[in-house]
C-alpha cells in the first residue's frame, strides 16, 4: 500500500517537472544563459527618428503610418493629478504630453541637452536679476482660454506652495511681473544662471490661472482640472486601470501623430513583459533587465540608455566625521560587481556625483576596490568593530534591497559592523528626512533639469533642502554659489569641476552607479522618444507599413 | 423569528464595524510616513505645504479627534476622495469591490464544482487509486504558489497561444485566467473537506438504514450523504468567500486585476488614509454580510439549528 502511494506520487511529481521542463524550454521562454552587458548601449536621449510621416524615405519599402491608438504600460499608476504636486518620472511622462514650459529640452547626437524656447519666442535678459520674456502668439489651452502672461505668473506663484519640485525649480524667482498679454518679466531673488534649465522642467508647466484660482495652495482634487497646452487633453483617468490622453485639436505646435495614447500600469515586472509579449500594449518600460535577451530574442525593440539618475549611499557626516573612514566605505565596495551582477549590466559605475548628461558633469576616476586599502584605513581611523545603521528602501531603485545586501557584506569584510534595516519607501522617506538616527541610507537623485545646480547644489551646498548627509565643506559651497551667478559657460563649467573633485575627495556619499532605462516596443514602432531624464514621449510615434 | 434574528445581527454591525475600524486606523497611524511624505518622494515638504495639507487632510488634530470625525464622515456616508488622485472613494470602493465579486463567484463555482465534483467520485471508492489520485490533486491544488502558477497560465495562455489576455479587467475572457488560478487553489480544500465530512456521514446509521431500504449506492450518497454533508461544506465556501471578498493581493498583482485587495495594499503603501479606511470599511461590511448569510443557510439545511439560535 505505501509502495503503491509512493509510485502514485513518483509519477504525478514526475509529469509535473517534467511539464515544467517543457514549458521553460520551449522556444522563446525565459532561459538562465547569463546576460552579457548589452551593447545597444547609445549615449543618450536615443530616437529611432523615423523618415517623416508623408515623404517616402530612403528605402522606398518602409513606409510609415499614423497610430490610432498607442498603448503603453509604466510600471507606477499617476502618483499625483496635479503636474506641480508630482515628482515622479512615470507620473511627469504622461504630464510632459498634457501640460508645455517655456523652455524645451533637446539632445544632440552626442546626448548633450540644450534648451529651446518653446511656449515663449524670445527672451532676453535684462540685468543680473531681471529676464523679460515674450509668449508665443495664438496658444490656446484645451478649454479654450488663450496663453496669458497672467497664466505664467499664477503657475509660477502656485507651483512653490503646493509641490516640492517647483519649490526648488523656483527657488530662484522672486516674482513675475505682467507687462501686456504676452510679454512678462521674471524678477530672481539673486542671480541665477540655470534658470532656463529650470523653466524646461514640466514641474514649471504652465497651468491655467482659473485653475490657480480654484486651487491657489492646494492639489487639484478632480481630473477636469487637468488642462494643460500640450499636444493631448486629459480625457479619463480610473485609478490603477488606465489613463487616456487625445490629441488636441486645437495645438499650436505640429500635429501629434498618435491619436489616442492609453498608458496602463502594470507594477509587476513579469506581467508587465508578459503584457508586451501577449500584444497587450506596445510599449512598456521599466524592463527587468534579465528579460531583455528574451525579449529580443523575440524581435521586440529593445533601448537601453543611461538615465541621469544616479544611486548614491549618503553618509551621515555627523556621525562619520572621519574622512577616511567615508574614503574606505567607497573603497570596500566592488561597483563593477553591483552593476555586472545585481543590475545584470543595467547601470554603469558613477564616474561623478552627476550624470555625463548633465552640463557640469567631470569624468573623475571611481574609487577602486580595495579592500585591504580600506581595512587599513579603517583601522588607522580607529572604527574597526563599529556598527552602522545602513537604512535602505525596497522597491523603488533597481535591485535596491540587493546592493545593500552586497554594501553590507563588502563593508563587513572590511571590518565594520553593519545593520541593514530594509524599509517599506513612506517609512524610509520619512524617516530619512526627519531623523538622523542612521550611519547609511540608499537614496537616488535624477538630475532632471540636465544642469549641475540641481543635481550639486541641493544636495552638497551648506544647508541645501536635500543636503541629508548634513554635508559642509565652505570650499564646495564657494564653487556651487559662484557657478549660479557667472553667465560663461566655460567658467561654470570650471567651478563645477573644482566642486565635484573636491566632493569625490572628501566622499559624503558612497558613490555607486548610474541605472540604466529599458524600454521595450513591439517591432514596426518608431519615433518614440527615450529622454535620459527617465521621460518617455510618444507623440510623434509612427508605426511602420510594409509594401 | 427569522426577521428579528436578522435584525440583530445587522445591529451587531455598528460595534463590530466600530472595533474593526479602531483597529485599522491605529494600525495605519502606528506606521511611520503620512501621505504627505509620499507625495514628495525624495524631496522634503516645504513646512508651510505640510501644515496647509496637514490641516486639509485633518493631520494636525489629535489622535482621538482624528477617529472620531473619520467614523463620523463614513457612517454619514463621507467617504471623501483618494488623497493623490482626487478620486472619489465611495465610487472607487464600489468598482473595485465590483471587480473582486466576479472574481471571487466565478473562481469559487469553478472551485466548487470540480471540489464537489471530486470529492463525490472520491467518496463512491474510498481508498481506491482514484480516491488517492483526487487526494494528491486536491493538495498539489492548494499548496502550488499562487503567482508561479500564475505566471505559468499567462506564458501558455497569453504569451504563447495569444488566447486570452494576460491580465486587466475587461470582457468575460479577461475573468477566465485569474478566476482559473484561484480555483486551483480552493478547488483542492474543498474537495478534501467535502470528502471528509461525506465520509463522516457515510458510517452513520440513517446511512445504512438508507441502504437497507435497497437504494442505489448514488442515491445514497445524494439524497443522504450529500445533505448531511452540506454544513461543513458551506461553512467552508463561505469562509473562502469572505476571505476572498478582502481581496485576493497576489493573483491580483500577477494578473494587474484592479480588484479590491491592490487597492488597499496600494493604499497603504501610499499612505492614501481614505482609501485604506474606505476599502476596509466596506469589506467589512460585505464580510459580516457573508456570514450572516452563511448563517441563515445552516437554517435551511440543519434543521437543528434553527432552533438553537437566538
Amino acid at each position: 500500500m505505501a509502495r503503491r502511494e509512493l509510485v502514485i506520487v513518483g509519477a504525478v511529481l514526475l509529469l509535473v517537472i517534467l511539464l515544467a521542463a517543457y514549458i521553460a524550454t520551449r522556444p522563446g521562454a525565459p532561459t538562465e544563459t547569463p546576460v552579457t552587458p548589452t551593447p545597444t548601449q547609445t549615449p543618450v536621449g536615443v530616437t529611432p527618428t523615423p523618415t517623416p510621416v508623408e515623404t517616402p524615405g530612403a528605402t522606398p519599402a518602409v513606409r510609415y503610418a499614423e497610430i490610432d491608438v498607442l498603448r503603453i504600460s509604466q510600471r507606477a499608476d499617476l502618483s499625483s493629478i496635479d503636474v506641480q504636486v508630482a515628482t515622479d518620472a512615470p507620473t511627469l511622462s504622461v504630464f510632459s504630453h498634457v501640460y508645455e514650459t517655456l523652455f524645451k529640452i533637446r539632445f544632440d547626437a552626442q546626448g548633450r541637452a540644450s534648451f529651446e524656447p518653446w511656449l515663449v519666442e524670445s527672451y532676453k535678459q535684462v540685468n543680473d536679476t531681471v529676464w523679460e520674456f515674450k509668449l508665443r502668439p495664438g496658444i490656446k489651452f484645451h478649454d479654450g482660454t488663450p496663453l496669458t502672461s497672467r497664466d505664467v505668473k499664477a503657475s509660477f506663484e502656485r507651483g512653490p506652495k503646493v509641490g516640492g519640485l517647483p519649490r526648488t525649480l523656483l527657488g530662484p524667482v522672486k516674482e513675475v511681473q505682467v507687462v501686456d498679454d504676452l510679454t512678462f518679466r521674471i524678477v530672481l531673488r539673486y542671480p541665477f544662471v540655470p534658470l532656463i534649465a529650470h523653466l524646461s522642467h514640466p514641474s514649471t508647466a504652465i497651468i491655467p490661472a482659473k485653475v490657480v484660482e480654484l486651487f491657489p495652495d492646494k492639489p487639484i482634487d478632480s481630473t477636469r482640472y487637468i488642462i494643460g497646452t500640450g499636444p493631448y487633453r486629459f480625457v479619463e483617468y480610473v485609478k490603477g486601470e488606465r489613463t487616456v490622453l487625445e490629441a488636441f485639436d486645437g495645438y499650436w505646435g505640429k500635429k501629434p501623430t498618435v491619436k489616442r495614447i492609453v498608458w496602463t500600469p502594470v507594477p509587476d515586472d513579469s506581467t508587465r513583459v508578459s503584457y508586451l509579449e501577449a500584444g497587450t500594449v506596445d510599449v512598456i518600460t521599466h524592463v527587468p533587465p534579465h528579460m531583455v535577451p528574451t525579449l529580443k530574442a523575440k524581435g521586440f525593440q529593445v533601448i537601453q540608455i543611461p538615465s541621469t539618475r544616479v544611486i548614491y549611499i549618503g553618509i551621515n557626516v555627523e556621525r562619520i566625521p572621519d574622512v577616511r573612514v567615508r574614503q574606505a566605505l567607497n573603497l570596500a565596495i566592488d561597483k563593477n560587481a553591483i552593476v555586472q551582477r545585481i543590475l545584470e549590466g543595467a547601470g554603469s559605475v558613477a564616474t561623478a556625483p552627476i550624470s555625463p548628461a548633465v552640463f557640469g558633469y567631470t569624468k573623475l576616476d571611481p574609487y577602486p576596490y580595495d579592500p585591504a586599502r580600506a581595512r587599513a584605513l579603517i583601522r588607522e581611523a580607529g572604527w574597526e568593530g563599529r556598527e552602522l545603521v545602513f537604512i535602505t528602501p525596497q522597491g523603488r531603485y533597481l535591485r535596491d534591497r540587493e546592493i545593500a545586501s552586497a554594501v553590507q557584506a563588502s563593508l563587513e569584510a572590511i571590518g565594520l559592523k553593519v545593520r541593514v534595516e530594509v524599509m517599506e519607501w513612506a517609512a524610509y522617506i520619512s524617516r530619512v528626512t526627519t531623523q538622523k538616527d542612521f550611519d547609511l541610507f540608499l537614496l537616488g537623485w535624477s538630475t532632471v533639469t540636465l544642469d549641475a545646480d540641481y543635481g550639486l547644489y541641493s544636495l552638497f551646498r551648506t544647508g541645501a533642502p536635500f543636503n541629508r548627509m548634513l554635508y559642509s565643506n565652505p570650499d564646495v559651497d564657494a564653487f556651487l554659489d559662484r557657478a549660479r551667478e557667472v553667465a560663461d559657460p566655460t567658467l561654470r563649467q570650471q567651478y563645477y569641476v573644482l566642486a565635484q573633485q573636491q566632493i569625490w575627495r572628501d566622499a559624503p556619499w558612497i558613490f555607486l552607479h548610474y541605472e540604466d532605462i529599458i524600454v521595450a516596443m513591439k517591432p514596426g514602432i518608431a519615433g518614440v522618444e527615450i529622454q535620459p531624464i527617465e521621460r518617455w514621449i510618444l507623440t510623434y510615434a509612427v508605426r511602420e507599413v510594409r509594401g | 423569528m427569522i426577521l428579528s434574528y436578522v435584525a440583530y445581527r445587522v445591529l451587531l454591525y455598528i460595534p463590530t464595524l466600530l472595533v474593526i475600524f479602531f483597529i485599522v486606523f491605529s494600525l495605519v497611524k502606528l506606521l511611520p510616513g503620512d501621505p504627505i511624505v509620499v507625495m514628495y518622494g525624495e524631496l522634503a515638504p516645504p513646512p508651510e505645504v505640510r501644515k496647509a495639507l496637514e490641516e486639509k487632510l485633518g493631520l494636525d488634530k489629535p489622535f482621538i479627534i482624528q477617529f472620531l470625525l473619520y467614523t463620523y464622515r463614513i457612517l454619514t456616508g463621507d467617504w471623501g476622495k483618494s488623497v493623490h488622485t482626487g478620486e472619489p472613494i465611495l465610487e472607487l470602493v464600489i468598482r473595485r469591490f465590483t471587480a473582486t465579486l466576479e472574481l471571487t463567484v466565478a473562481s469559487l463555482a469553478i472551485a466548487s464544482a470540480t471540489g464537489i465534483t471530486l470529492a463525490y467520485i472520491a467518496v463512491m471508492r474510498p481508498n481506491s487509486i482514484v480516491d488517492r489520485f483526487i487526494g494528491i490533486l486536491s493538495m498539489a491544488g492548494y499548496s502550488m504558489p499562487v503567482f508561479w502558477w500564475g505566471m505559468i497560465l499567462i506564458f501558455i495562455f497569453a504569451v504563447n497561444l495569444k488566447l486570452l489576455p494576460p491580465g486587466g479587467r475587461g470582457g468575460l475572457e479577461s475573468l477566465i485566467l485569474p478566476s482559473l488560478t484561484l480555483a486551483t487553489v480552493n478547488f483542492g480544500m474543498i474537495a478534501r473537506v467535502s470528502r471528509a465530512a461525506m465520509l463522516e456521514v457515510y458510517s452513520q446509521d440513517f446511512v445504512m438504514a438508507a441502504r437497507s431500504r435497497g437504494l442505489s449506492e448514488r442515491r445514497v450518497v445524494v439524497l443522504y450523504v450529500m445533505r448531511n454533508a452540506a454544513v461543513a461544506i458551506a461553512t467552508l465556501v463561505g469562509l473562502r468567500f469572505g476571505i476572498l471578498m478582502g481581496g485576493a493581493v497576489i493573483t491580483e498583482t500577477v494578473f494587474n486585476y484592479p480588484g479590491v485587495g491592490r487597492m488597499i495594499v496600494d493604499g497603504i503603501l501610499a499612505r492614501d488614509y481614505p482609501v485604506v479606511f474606505g476599502g476596509v470599511v466596506f469589506v467589512a461590511l460585505v464580510v459580516m454580510t457573508v456570514n450572516l448569510v452563511v448563517d441563515l443557510l445552516y437554517a435551511i439545511l440543519d434543521p437543528r439549528a434553527r432552533v438553537t439560535r437566538v
